[in-house]
């Protein structure tokens, strides 16, 4: 088979291309840390997560501190609200801090995705969905539901408050 | 042609406008224009004029759930306090008018006990919805208008309007000719159930029927079509238990307050065994069978568009039939055809190649420009994508 030179020479850059898309998402993940959401939040009963009786803090969600460095946000999904989040209860972090956002559902399925940033997942109920990010610029992002879970689900959103870390006071944390 | 939606919604809510006012009273239920089809515990407006504060709770029993305005609808007089009283169940709710009106109690509060209120001084109708819960039937509405608190002349002019709406609840039933029989004034109105329509023993008759405050309705089993029962659609009052099937079995109810009780029977409501009472509203006679009739829907833009279209594609078979005959009658002349019908062709002599080139003696250079171009495109839009675009953002890192 003769194969011209020119065909070869793209045929080899194609080939170079590929590597170079393996290498920067292994890049993304060894590098620059980009993680998948896991089952690392486990399981939880959704009835109880409704009635407010798991004994965990979701009964009253709201953000936990950890220590100085982490903090741990749990919310509650619901038909047609995030508590914290919707309304005028939005979520306060700090930036340049780690959170970590352990999200469950009460009822339906729903989706738990933070404007203008890659947080995103699905909230099922009975499983404890778990995303941890740093917030480096300060501001007011986007919370929506972007899972179909009834007939308001267009109306569900909220918003999450990322103040300076010196503004940010223990006496914003709810537990 | 199209039907735009709103056009048709606005004609409609307009015809229903025009058709209560022959019959108007102040009195009369007010005309929400269907506001009200899907708030599950509406059930008619509630007189509370002469009230100097009127409470209504947010997050009552409703609409599957904590998601309801009690009392959905409620009457009263100008420069009444309507104080709204959260009762701390559903989640967060808000009180906000429907367009311009003049409620907003602000951002989402799910706390019990937390209140709104506003003073309502001129005359109107006032509808309002909890922004998150609107779409499962959170709506209500104040209606304010003068009035005492009594309400003694002109009972059978309350109620339902003349021609009720159904909100296509009888879309799929059999028997129902448009036309809501009117039993006003007696004191007994007998309804069969398991009487002949939807293809079978499967109808009430009359399925809809009008009849005065306080009447006591007498379901009766005809024996046919196997077991029925008769249960109200959605909270309704409505239910005679299990399905029974024996003839002459009856199950009565008394209807006191004004307004549309629909109901079905559970086994055979794919069926379309569906009824509705009507309680209260015009006297005997006024509404007929004229009225009851259903209207012809409006048509708006060009009429002619609509029937062209319809008659082209009528027609479409009959022009392709015209056009093969034309094709046909324009064959070549005779003259031209040969004996075994085909006509011969002269085909162009093949041409001698100018140069003949070597397998690697042509280099296609603008393919290879074009090759290089694409894939420097590629790589930048690769970059872009995923170093600024993703990894430029808040990311999930654990």
């Amino acid at each position: 088979m003769q194969v011209h030179n020119f065909e070869k020479v793209w045929l080899g850059a194609a080939l170079l291309l590929i590597v170079g898309f393996i290498a920067t998402i292994s890049y993304g993940t060894v590098g620059a840390g980009v993680a998948m959401v896991d089952d690392s939040g486990g399981q939880i009963d959704p009835q109880a997560v409704q009635s407010g009786e798991t004994g965990t803090t979701f009964d009253d969600p709201g953000i936990v501190k950890e220590n100085e460095s982490h903090y741990v946000v749990y919310v509650v999904a619901q038909q047609f609200q995030f508590v914290p989040g919707s309304g005028d209860n939005p979520i306060r972090v700090p930036a340049n801090t780690l959170v970590t956002f352990k999200v469950t559902s009460a009822d339906v399925l729903h989706g738990f995705a933070i404007t203008e940033t890659n947080i995103n997942t699905m909230v099922i109920p009975g499983q404890v969905a778990e995303v941890t990010a740093r917030f480096d610029e300060t501001g007011t992002y986007g919370l929506v539901c972007h899972e179909y879970c009834g007939a308001g689900h267009h109306t569900m959103g909220g918003s999450v408050e990322v103040v300076p870390e010196s503004q940010y006071n223990a006496t914003e944390v709810t537990n | 042609m199209t039907l735009g939606r709103r056009e048709f919604v606005q004609t409609a809510a307009a015809g229903a406008a025009l058709g209560t006012v022959g019959t108007a009273t102040a009195q009369e239920e007010p005309d929400y224009g269907g506001w009200f089809d899907d708030v599950s515990n509406y059930d008619g407006t509630v007189d509370r004029r002469g009230q100097d504060t009127v409470e209504i709770a947010v997050g009552a029993q409703g609409n599957n759930g904590a998601f309801a305005f009690a009392p959905a609808a409620v009457m009263v007089s100008p420069g009444t306090e309507v104080v709204f009283t959260w009762t701390g169940e559903g989640g967060g709710h808000n009180v906000i008018s429907d367009g311009d009106g003049p409620l907003d109690s602000g951002e989402l509060v799910s706390e019990q006990g937390a209140t709104y209120s506003y003073t309502f001084e001129s005359e109107g109708i006032y509808k309002y919805v909890c922004e998150p819960h609107a779409g499962l039937g959170m709506k209500g509405a104040v209606v304010i208008r003068p009035g005492g608190g009594s309400s003694g002349g002109g009972t059978a002019q309350q109620g339902p309007p003349a021609n009720p709406d159904y909100g296509g609840w009888f879309d799929d039933v059999s028997n129902y000719d448009g036309e809501t029989v009117d039993r006003t004034g007696q004191d007994s109105v007998e309804i069969a159930v398991g009487a002949q329509g939807n293809n079978g023993a499967f109808a009430f008759a009359p399925p809809a029927v009008r009849v005065s405050p306080g009447t006591e309705v007498v379901f009766t089993w005809t024996g046919d079509g196997g077991g029925h029962n008769v249960v109200s659609d959605g909270d309704g009052p409505l239910d005679s238990g299990d399905p029974v099937a024996e003839a002459g079995t009856t199950y009565s109810y008394t209807f006191e307050e004004t307004g549309i009780y629909t109901y079905v029977c559970e086994p055979h409501l794919s069926l379309g065994m569906k009824g509705a009472v009507v309680v209260g509203g015009p006297p005997g006679g006024s509404g007929g069978g004229g009225g009851g009739g259903s209207q012809r829907l409006p048509v708006s833009g060009p009429r002619w568009l609509l029937s062209g279209s319809v008659l082209f594609a009528f027609f479409t078979p009959l022009l392709y039939a015209a056009t093969m005959r034309h094709r046909e009658s324009t064959r070549p002349p005779r003259d031209l055809v040969d004996e075994d019908g085909t006509v011969p062709v002269e085909e162009a002599t093949e041409a001698e190649p100018a140069v003949e080139l070597g397998h690697e003696e042509y280099d296609p250079k603008g393919t290879a420009a074009l090759v290089a171009f694409y894939f420097v495109l590629i790589a930048l839009l690769w970059v872009f994508m995923y170093f600024v675009e993703f990894l430029g953002r808040v990311s999930v890192i654990g």
